[in-house]
């Protein structure tokens, strides 16, 4: 099949239309035997139950939706319509209807058909559904809609399935309903009002002709064939008791669906216990999962498909392979697809018990028996979040044998790569799926990209490029801390204590690095270590300036070093933010408690306050110690209110007081004046 | 990737044909040899990793030589060949198809390159011709000493069904010429793949080998073809316990690149300055974490640490199903996202996904197409009512759930021949049984033949008794 033919579907959207007449209400002769409990000899038997015409039919179609929703949890629409004296639509194409509890809730208030009353003058009939169904038809489903407003090359082709449920007297019946549905089709088309509307393509028209065991039918099976340009027809003909197996081979085709019989499965007896017999188990997956084995040697292939017992498709025997211990499965390497299974009986027990393994966590291992008698494991079934999936293995020989091995490439002779940090760089960011669905448009990847940078914007490779991240014990929590997107007051208090201990150990005189026994000569002089490690700090934080309360960091460093910003890297990153804030107004009242409030206050306000005393200082000295001591305990005490906008721009006497000039602006005006 | 030759020994190719200049004469299966031995000089410098298979085709298809790395063993094997009968090309599709997918399964992109005489134009159009079965090209390169009428016939050097094309010599036909198109072949499809890779600010120019593959697919409203960008984008990692096992399309080794200056820098000193790709294996492989990385915007892959054998270990890209969903169970990639796993408590671990619906053989659905399903149903119920009154609440839940599924398939007949069986049950309960398991089942049975039972809002609830020692529903 070309590519081009996959597109459009007809299964994207479903429509049954069944019949809820009073002609269906009538038993089916399908009857099942209630002959349970053991009764004297000689007493009658209890009498057996029949299903009513509806009861087969409404059945069939439920097992229809559970296969498909359990296969295709999206994108495989089904909806159900009952007519009698009117259409029913049970439910519609919206996703939250597309699920078998929904539909059996609906058919709970349903009902059964309404009894049959001989010269009745009401008009019972199945056509009162094709309007509805052709209507459903032109219904765009969500997906449809989202398409067409995407402007592909491709236009979107509507294309649908119906299936209608009915009996008929003759052929020449089965013509007459046709050419109703044919012409309401035609009908709805010229309506259509778009974009919840499109106008049918084409349709594939499956008409399942059914009647009382007891009777013969004169309606013959139709194979395909076309009707009308946007029209196929198929037309089955088949005894009320066997639509359920009917309908499940129909869904193989329509779905292109395959079928596997995992055989040799070794099950407790229900009444021994003590011994065990083997049973085989059906499930439904798509046909894909068999490529594989369909594509290999022709003879194996042909040793593993067997006509499926009662049905007309076939079914591939894999033998069930009893796991030795949970983790003897294939590695990742070796899956090549994934498909979701169901279990055609789910009601047996044999099916049961396979469901319960898979759902407890354990995988079954499936083998292909080959023409020779060979064995190859070929698929492995395994749960999933509460889903079971058959994964196809891959048996053949890699192309990656042999491979060259990473330590013999590039950079593969470097023996001091930090992998325990980036372990725990690994571990910091880990994926996780979302609580909650994340609102539209929110893309989790660019958040993730963007934290990736921001945690690895200063991350030497190996232990011998870095110091600061090899004195943990000093720079901890610091680094941690820095590569936040946010960081609180707390924080930066936590950052600037770690500043403080280096500055405290320096004027110590302390070793940075223990000078290690083993290798006496790779010591790095004392002052050495404290000025490599001053870089590097002043490094990491510079790449790490998110937000305010990070520069008041590295104007921490700055001050403690006596070092003045000379690339004025703060008042830049500063700016920066001030420019962002301006650039989106609408942002700032929501951000800041003022936009009037000065953005450097505390920092401008101290500026003043205490490196004055820098110039007779010594930064090692204690007293230089005890500045940043008050400074410090000014900071705590400092009441959270915005500076004095006098005090911001005071200039310090000689005698410490603060002053201020009022009135500047006349100053300068008149200064200008009198340079004029 | 792996590569299969095929090489055409019909009469035709054992036509001579002489050189004007140098008044030599070959044969045009010596010069196809020629050819192949240009290629894997070419592959044994340029693609090292690359896997040769040869097949000799007339009238049938023979393997001369599997898969293979030793590139000598080829061109000792191809040196004699002999000339069998006419050309078909039916049976050597079919062949390469066999060999490819015995050896490497399915999923292992090869390429196919055939060398035959003028006929191909022609041959290679025929109705018997099928496409291949695994995922590559076909490439063919005729040798004929004039231009065959054919070419002009379908004006076309592309293969019907995208199988492939035809690229053949400049005539007149000489040694180098034939060198020449192989040589233009060897380096238009053994390219290394270069690609960045990349998470946040670290990065590690690598290459991909085999070089990854552009891929379509049909999906239910658009045919979906992806290409894997020059940059791989890091965009968290995983546990790998958590990942298990998706649905890989390829994997492909992440080998780190010489640094750009490598002309002037040794192998050994290369190997000294250090790679972010070499760190992110270690680490992956300490942890046995993933990282899962972004290919092209719609597309994603893992990027995992795995070893052919315990020694010589690996960064390996796998490659992904295309699509924001290539994990069921991990949900929607979109949707995931960055979150320290240290310092967590266990029952923190969040579900996966909340699956909207469970599948149908996660909850109790009942089935009754096939007698057997409603007959195992019934003698479920029939097996608790003779264990009640310890089974009373399992009893009535049975009853009721049996009783809703018969409401929704309208199933009336049912419940009264389920109220004649209990009472039928009663009427043959042992001697020493409990008074109140004759009590229940008759309550039972009443109540399934009164009107309101297919009701589907009702629920059948115990008979309340003087036995007080169950706890009712």
């Amino acid at each position: 099949m070309s590519i081009m033919n996959q597109l459009f579907p007809a299964n994207h959207k479903t429509i049954f239309v069944v019949d809820h007449t009073p002609y269906f209400g009538l038993a089916s002769n399908a009857y099942i035997k209630m002959d349970f409990t053991k009764r004297p000899s000689g007493t009658i038997p209890p009498v057996p139950v029949f299903k009513t015409m509806w009861t087969c039919s409404i059945e069939a179609v439920v097992e229809y939706c559970r296969i498909v929703w359990d296969l295709f949890p999206e994108g495989k629409l089904i909806r159900v319509i009952s007519s009698d004296l009117q259409p029913r639509n049970l439910n519609s194409w919206a996703t939250s209807h597309q699920n078998v509890n929904y539909m059996l809730h609906h058919l709970s208030l349903l009902g059964p058909p309404s009894k049959l009353v001989p010269n009745s003058s009401r008009d019972h009939s199945i056509i009162h559904g094709f309007r509805s169904a052709a209507e459903a038809m032109t219904e765009c489903s969500a997906a449809q809609v989202e398409q067409g407003s995407k402007k592909n090359n491709i236009e979107v082709q509507n294309k649908a399935r119906t299936i209608i449920l009915t009996s008929a007297r003759d052929n020449a019946s089965i013509d007459n309903l046709t050419s109703m549905f044919n012409s309401e089709l035609n009908k709805v088309n010229k309506y259509v009002t778009p974009p919840n509307q499109m106008c049918v393509h084409h349709c594939h028209l499956v008409i399942i002709n059914t009647y009382p065991d007891s009777i013969t039918s004169e309606v013959i099976d139709r194979s395909v064939h076309t009707i009308s340009p946007i029209l196929d027809l198929e037309v089955h003909s088949i005894p009320a008791s066997k639509i359920g197996s009917k309908v499940a081979n129909l869904l193989l085709k329509h779905y292109n669906l395959g079928s596997t019989t995992v055989t040799g499965i070794p099950m407790k007896e229900e009444q021994n216990a003590s011994s065990s017999a083997n049973y085989d188990v059906e499930i439904y997956h798509a046909a894909t999962a068999h490529t594989t084995i369909l594509n290999a040697n022709e003879s194996d292939a042909k040793a593993v498909v067997a006509k499926k017992e009662g049905a007309d498709y076939k079914t591939i025997k894999l033998k069930w392979c009893t796991p030795r211990a949970n983790n003897n499965l294939p590695d990742i390497h070796s899956c090549t697809t994934l498909h979701r299974i169901t279990p055609v009986d789910i009601n047996s027990r044999p099916s049961a018990c396979l469901i319960t393994f898979l759902l407890n966590g354990r995988s079954v291992l499936l083998e292909m028996i080959k023409q020779g008698g060979g064995k190859s494991m070929s698929h492995v079934l395994k749960s999933y979040n509460g889903e079971i999936f058959i994964h196809t293995v891959s048996s053949g020989r890699t192309i990656l044998e042999d491979p060259p091995s990473i330590s013999e490439g590039p950079g593969g002779k470097v023996t001091q790569y930090r992998v325990a940090d980036f372990g725990s760089f690994m571990k910091l960011n880990s994926l996780q799926p979302g609580r909650k669905r994340s609102i539209e448009d929110k893309n989790g990847i660019d958040d993730a990209k963007e934290r990736l940078k921001k945690q690895s914007a200063y991350w030497p490779l190996t232990t011998s490029s870095t110091i600061i991240y090899n004195l943990k014990q000093f720079m901890e929590p610091m680094l941690s801390i820095m590569v936040k997107d946010n960081i609180s007051d707390q924080e930066v208090l936590n950052c600037k204590q770690c500043i403080y201990a280096l500055v405290t150990a320096e004027s110590k005189n302390e070793h940075l690095i223990m000078p290690s026994s083993s290798n006496p000569r790779k010591i790095i002089k004392k002052d050495d270590q404290y000025k490599s490690m001053w870089a590097e700090l002043e490094t990491f934080l510079k790449s790490n300036l998110y937000t305010e309360n990070h520069c008041k960091v590295l104007q921490c460093l700055f001050e403690c070093r006596g070092k003045p910003d000379e690339e004025k890297i703060i008042e830049k990153t500063l700016m920066r933010f001030k420019k962002s804030l301006v650039d989106r107004p609408s942002v700032i009242r929501a951000t800041t408690d003022s936009p009037m409030s000065p953005p450097l206050t505390q920092q401008t306000g101290i500026k003043h306050l205490v490196p004055q005393n820098n110039a007779n200082t010594d930064p090692n000295s204690v007293i230089y110690l005890k500045f940043i001591k008050e400074h410090e305990n000014y900071k705590l005490n400092q009441p959270p209110r915005i500076q004095f906008a006098g005090r911001l721009k005071a200039v310090q006497m000689r005698n410490g007081n603060l002053m201020t000039k009022l009135y500047q602006h006349i100053a300068e005006e008149s200064d200008s004046k009198n340079l004029k | 990737m792996a590569t299969v030759i095929a090489i055409d020994l019909s009469v035709s190719m054992f036509k001579k044909i002489k050189i004007p200049e140098t008044k030599e004469t070959y044969t045009l299966s010596q010069l196809a040899e020629h050819g192949v031995n240009t290629l894997l000089d070419y592959l044994a410098v340029h693609s090292k990793l690359e896997f040769v298979a040869v097949v000799t085709f007339s009238h049938t298809c023979d393997i001369l030589c599997s898969f293979t790395r030793d590139y000598e063993s080829i061109k000792n094997k191809i040196m004699h060949l002999d000339f069998r009968t006419d050309t078909r090309y039916a049976p050597v599709i079919q062949t390469i198809n066999y060999l490819v997918h015995s050896e490497w399964s399915n999923s292992v992109t090869c390429q196919v390159i055939m060398i035959t005489d003028g006929n191909c134009y022609r041959g290679l159009r025929q109705p018997d011709i099928t496409p291949f079965l695994f995922p590559g090209k076909l490439i063919v390169v005729p040798l004929d000493e004039v231009s065959t009428i054919y070419k002009n016939t379908y004006n076309s050097n592309k293969l019907p069904n995208g199988m492939g094309y035809i690229t053949c010599p400049e005539l007149p036909l000489t040694p180098s010429k034939v060198a020449k198109v192989f040589e233009k072949i060897a380096k238009e499809t053994y390219v290394p793949y270069s690609a960045i890779l990349r998470c946040g600010h670290l990065k590690s120019d690598v290459h991909l080998t085999p070089p990854p593959m552009s891929y379509t697919k049909a999906a239910d409203f658009e045919i979906i073809t992806c290409c894997i960008s020059n940059e791989l984008n890091i965009i968290g990692f995983l546990e790998s316990s958590k990942v298990e096992c998706p649905a890989t399309l390829s994997r492909h080794l992440v080998l780190p690149q010489r640094f750009s200056d490598e002309c002037t820098e040794s192998n050994e000193a290369s190997s000294k300055i250090p790679s972010f790709c070499v760190l992110l294996h270690g680490a992956l492989k300490v942890e046995n974490m993933m990282a899962l990385c972004q290919l092209s915007s719609n597309w994603f892959g893992l990027l995992v640490s795995w070893a052919d054998n315990k020694k010589k270990s690996n960064l390996m890209l796998i490659v992904l199903e295309p699509g924001t969903n290539p994990i069921p169970w991990l949900g929607d990639i979109r949707n995931l996202t960055l979150t320290s796993t240290e310092n967590k408590t266990e029952n923190d671990d969040p579900q996966p996904i909340k699956l909207s619906d469970k599948r149908s053989y996660n909850q109790s659905q009942l089935v009754w197409i096939k007698e057997a399903g409603l007959q195992a149903d019934i003698q479920k119920i029939l097996r608790q009512a003779r264990k009640m009154p310890d089974k009373i609440p399992s009893f009535y839940k049975e009853l009721n759930r049996i009783r809703k599924a018969a409401i929704a398939y309208s199933f009336n007949d049912l419940l009264t021949s389920i109220a004649d069986l209990l009472e039928l049950e009663c009427s043959n309960l042992p001697g020493g049984t409990h008074p109140d398991c004759a009590l229940q089942l008759s309550h039972a049975a009443i109540e399934l033949r009164k009107p309101y039972a297919m009701d589907p809002k009702l629920t059948i609830v115990p008979l309340v008794t003087k036995y007080p020692h169950h706890e009712l529903m």
